[in-house]
């Protein structure tokens, strides 16, 4: 696998475990997240984490992939190929953000709570982002 | 990246081979793509732009029909 690929392996791990976090804390630790505020906090965090875990990760995949193969596992520029199905990746991705958008809106609009439209919104974003990388992983599988 | 089996063939292998089997991965150096997307176009998985398919051509010091070809999709039908 390439670079580019084990980058996607890692988004999905990652996203799911900040996932499962999220559903963890929330069932936890109830009375934390009784207000929309607190609620995007949480949300916000997610992100964070979400971000400097795939960083840490990725550092942590090239460096045992390297060891393992014997040699450096390096990012190569994106050439024709990856950039078609980055964009194909994407356009998967921007279609299930969208659609969570809009469940979102309709979450509000069917008098459920805000708070419940914030998650809705996050999990959109969530398998807005495992959509990109699963698309890019078989993308990548069929050529 | 296409829908459907592709129909552009190719002669890269026997082109490296000629070329005192040159690696893939020098092969890739030379035209300007990564050593994954040489590999997708040998095996038939992947059709390259037409100026990828020129850079190739000319990696091996050939007209680009000697190395591309296209299979109609009827010829590949009465085959089948």
């Amino acid at each position: 696998m390439s670079h580019k690929q084990w980058s996607a392996v890692v988004m999905i791990a990652v996203q799911l475990a900040v996932v499962a976090w999220v559903v963890y804390d929330r069932n936890a630790n109830p009375e934390q997240y009784g207000t929309l505020r607190d609620v995007a906090v949480q949300l916000a965090w997610a992100i964070g984490y979400a971000i400097v875990l795939n960083i840490v990760t990725i550092i942590v995949v090239v460096i045992l992939v390297s060891i393992a193969r014997g040699e450096e596992l390096k990012d190569e520029r994106a050439d024709e190929r990856d950039r078609a199905i980055a964009a194909r990746s994407l356009r998967n991705a921007y279609f299930v953000l969208s659609v969570g958008g809009l469940a979102a809106l309709l979450t509000i609009a069917f008098a459920y709570s805000p708070i419940a439209a914030l998650y809705v919104l996050f999990a959109a974003m969530a398998l807005a982002a495992l959509t990109d990388s699963v698309s890019q992983l078989v993308y990548y599988g069929r050529g | 990246m296409g829908k459907g089996r592709p129909h552009i063939t190719n002669t890269i292998r026997v082109h490296r081979f000629n070329a005192g089997e040159m690696t893939q991965a020098a092969l890739a150096e030379k035209v300007g793509v990564t050593r994954q997307t040489i590999v997708a176009i040998e095996q038939g998985r992947y059709s390259p732009s037409l100026e990828v398919a020129f850079r190739i051509a000319d990696a091996f010091g050939v007209p680009i029909t000697a190395v591309f070809g296209w299979e109609s999709p009827a010829d590949t039908a009465e085959g089948e």
